[in-house]
């Protein structure tokens, strides 16, 4: 059943980007990029995109900006993807055969081209004024806090929250408190919006939202590094451009917009 | 299994419903029998949220009631209490994407009432609001209860808006949908069906208590024949 | 007894009523869109006027220069609506028991019993209005009205929602509860029938306007105008030039003949005849008056009565033509294309001032 879910999906994307396809002989001539993104990366990439289609004329790069565990489902699922940058190493370690974690058998990634695009560092943010005068990570469980913004267990910002809040102890204590988002962006949202107290996000989120953090995740919170990882895909009609584009990602002008947000470049 | 959202959503829709009733009820009697040109343009007003996706309803909603809005901190401040982020929340979300499916049945019942029976009720001395309970209700329940019936399952299953205004805590906030959606994001297929066919089961209900209310001789079919 | 004097702007025309009623049955005449149910809803308070005074037995209920405007429960007026308005979802008991003011009876379900007997309704009580006949829905509107104790009766077309054969029957059971009453009764109608059976006065209604009162009798005999004399059932009509007024003769112009008759004064204009009044002539040289030579152009209609269809002199077109009903048992009466001799008595002419 899924397979055939999977063949229909291809079926149905192929003809509507049927008229995207140009020669493979001719890789200049209006090629159209699908990037799937962790939505933390919105800001940086569109203006990237921007700068890499300057640099390649003829290409045009079409963003998808969601949660990773979503993207992966999508490209799982058959979606259209030329490049995939995660916010964790989970989903494309799941999308890799050969890797540990692959449980289902997949090989969606096209050997060589996997690298580290980008690190971060997960934050505790308050909307304007902190009205619930929240200081630290550990006073989540304390009565002053009411509403917690979370992203949930598919997301990886969610993810690492668990971790952090695991190993302070307060996972379970705090968890009538937490609203889940489904992506990164949904729980900056509810930041901004005060509808939440606080929210754990990524510093750059916080950054690009103009919001104010309290905290941030040490080594000591946080086991895992977070670490942004991209590859090329294997079903990608354009490998050429696509690493071409992951190339660009860890060039000096992608570096700069990458780190002008709060980003810092892993080795 | 946490039966939680099933009784939330059903709370959630019941209130929702009963608002809409009176709300939805009162606007169409009212508006019935406004100028052409006024009626036009309050029924795109009043049935607007019905074309709007619901996510611009939640934003509407949420700049409307929330903790920086001129409404939202007015109660914060006065009653200590949160607008959003609760279960009730969710009732501000269903009324407005429901309220439309009430108001133009109601609406469409009440265009198609005889007038003559209002003007007769008012000749014999009955006060306008009698005429309203004892002729009107009645003689146009069909539509009046299928609008009901439209709007409690609307309500039932509103998605968007309810993500957005209510957020998503487990045994606090969580609906139904809501609930649905986080099972399926993070992998719990198994408890994602126990769910959808909940759901499923009661649609069929409400599909069923639907076909039979107009299944029986209506008030209306009984004018039509008397006409002939 | 009601006065109404009052104006209201209809879609292309302004209504401009003035007229009273008292005991009796005044009946107000008039075709299809010509106002009459406004007249009545007027009355009534289901509608306002612009402008104008409508007073009933001595209170006043609209007065547009006092700012006086009853509401319809306080006005006491009984209106028996075309479709009789019955309420659907009640039955014929509880549809009788919407009628009583609780302060008008103590018992109001003893009155609804009597209405019940005097109406003939008995049987029926428990059924809803849709399983009941026609005829039975009339009584029970007139029932639930009655308990109503109104000051006044008015009805909208009241045979006209009824089968052929009921009209009779309705309409003696009528003019026999409009005696035992013995209160102003108003009937607006566009059918000339329903006047003649059921009204004593008849006031003509056309373009908004109403013409003076009038008897019954009188509305056919001398309708005030054109519109009147068609409405009274008029269908052939004549321009007239007098040739001598003394003597009564005149030169019916689109006839094609001169007749005479002592009802032509100095300012008829134009004169009419209604189809009944012609008589076929079997003996030419009897001395009978008004006599017009016709051709038969169509003849048809069976039973007592046949249409004839004849052009005059004047021509066979347009007013020339001439619409008559004689009596088929009549041996004489001619077929297609057959030239014969039509006759009118002197005092079945009417005459129009315009």
């Amino acid at each position: 059943m899924k397979n055939l879910l999977a063949l229909l999906t291809i079926l149905t994307l192929s003809l509507a980007a049927c008229q995207a396809q140009p020669a493979e002989t001719d890789p200049v001539e209006d090629v159209e990029l699908y990037v799937f993104a962790a939505a933390s990366l919105t800001e940086t990439f569109e203006e990237i995109g921007k700068l890499f289609e300057a640099a390649n004329p003829g290409v045009k790069v079409i963003f998808t900006f969601d949660s990773s565990g979503t993207l992966k489902t999508q490209i799982e699922e058959g979606a259209i993807a030329d490049v995939f940058v995660s916010a964790a190493q989970k989903q494309i370690n799941e999308l890799e055969a050969g890797n540990a974690a692959n449980t289902a058998g997949l090989d969606f990634v096209l050997a060589g081209s996997r690298v580290n695009v980008v690190e971060n560092k997960v934050t505790l943010a308050v909307p304007t004024g902190n009205p619930a005068n929240v200081q630290s990570f550990a006073e989540l469980a304390s009565d002053t806090v009411s509403i917690i913004a979370l992203g949930n267990a598919d997301v990886p910002v969610g993810q690492y929250s668990e971790e952090l809040l695991t190993n302070l102890g307060i996972w379970e204590q705090i968890q009538p408190k937490i609203t889940f988002g489904s992506n990164v962006k949904e729980v900056t949202t509810w930041v901004s919006e005060g509808v939440a107290d606080c929210g754990i996000v990524y510093k750059t989120d916080a950054f690009s939202a103009g919001l104010e953090v309290v905290d941030e995740a040490g080594s000591d919170l946080l086991k895992t590094p977070v670490v942004y990882p991209g590859a090329v895909m294997k079903t990608s009609q354009n490998p050429t451009v696509a690493q071409a584009f992951l190339d660009f990602l860890r060039s000096a002008e992608g570096q700069t917009v990458l780190t002008s947000v709060g980003f810092s470049i892993p080795d | 299994m946490d039966w939680f959202p099933l009784w939330n959503s059903l709370r959630i829709a019941a209130i929702s419903t009963i608002v809409i009733f009176f709300t939805g009820i009162y606007a169409a009697w009212s508006i019935a029998k406004l100028p052409r040109v006024l009626k036009g343009i309050l029924d795109v007003i009043l049935t607007l949220p019905l074309v709007l996706p619901p996510t611009v309803v939640g934003f509407f909603l949420l700049k409307l009631l929330g903790p920086y809005s001129m409404i939202g901190s007015f109660i914060l401040e006065t009653a200590n209490t949160r607008l959003v982020m609760e279960w009730y929340s969710a009732i501000f979300a269903s009324v407005v994407v429901a309220f439309p499916l009430m108001y133009r049945t109601a609406r469409g019942a009440f265009e198609s009432f005889d007038p003559d029976l209002h003007s007769a009720g008012q000749t014999l001395g009955m006060p306008n609001w009698k005429i309203f309970w004892k002729i009107v209700l009645p003689t146009t329940r069909q539509g009046i209860l299928a609008g009901t019936v439209l709007a409690f399952a609307r309500a039932l299953g509103e998605y968007g808006a309810t993500s957005m205004i209510s957020g998503y805590t487990p045994g606090r906030t969580a609906t139904i949908s809501t609930t649905v959606y986080q099972l399926w994001r993070t992998g719990n297929d198994a408890e994602a069906y126990m769910w959808v066919l909940t759901n499923v089961a009661i649609s069929f209900v409400v599909l069923l208590t639907i076909n039979s209310l107009e299944a029986r001789q209506s008030p209306k079919r009984a004018i039509q024949e008397m006409e002939r | 007894m009601l006065i109404a004097k009052f104006k209201k702007q209809l879609h292309s025309f302004q209504l401009d009523v003035d007229f009273q009623a008292d005991m009796g049955v005044l009946g107000i005449l008039g075709p299809s869109g010509c106002g009459k149910s406004m007249t009545l809803k007027c009355i009534a308070g289901i509608e306002t006027p612009d402008s104008g005074y409508i007073e009933l037995d001595g209170v006043v209920m609209y007065d547009s220069a006092s700012n006086i405007n009853l509401t319809p429960q306080n006005r006491r007026v009984g209106y028996l609506f075309q479709h009789y308005a019955l309420f659907p979802t009640m039955t014929v008991e509880q549809n009788l028991l919407a009628g009583v003011r609780p302060e008008d009876f103590d018992d109001p379900h003893a009155e609804v019993l009597k209405v019940i007997q005097t109406l003939n309704l008995e049987g029926i009580e428990k059924k809803k209005p849709h399983l009941i006949s026609g005829g039975q829905r009339q009584r029970v509107a007139l029932g639930r009205i009655l308990l109503n104790q109104p000051k006044i009766l008015m009805l909208d077309e009241p045979l006209s929602a009824l089968d052929q054969f009921l009209k009779w029957q309705v309409q003696l059971e009528l003019v026999e509860l409009f005696e035992r009453l013995q209160k102003t009764v108003l009937l607006v109608t566009h059918n000339r029938e329903e006047i003649f059976q059921l009204c004593d006065t008849v006031t003509v209604l056309t373009d908004g306007k109403n013409e003076v009162k009038q008897s019954v009798s009188e509305l056919f005999t001398a309708p005030q105008s054109l519109s009147a004399g068609v409405l009274a059932g008029c269908r052939n009509f004549s321009r007239v030039e007098i040739l001598n007024l003394e003597q009564g003769l005149f030169n019916a112009l689109d006839w094609g003949v001169n007749l005479r008759s002592s009802k032509l004064t100095a300012s008829s204009k134009h004169c009419g005849a209604y189809s009944q009044s012609f008589k076929v002539v079997a003996d030419l040289n009897a001395e009978t008056q008004n006599i017009l030579p016709v051709t038969c152009l169509h003849r048809f209609g069976k039973g007592v009565t046949e249409s004839l269809v004849c052009s005059t002199p004047g021509g066979s077109s347009g007013a020339s033509i001439l619409y008559t009903e004689l009596d088929a048992r009549d041996t004489a009466l001619p077929n297609v294309n057959d030239q014969f001799h039509l006759a009118i008595a002197p005092p079945d002419l009417v005459f129009f001032d315009n």
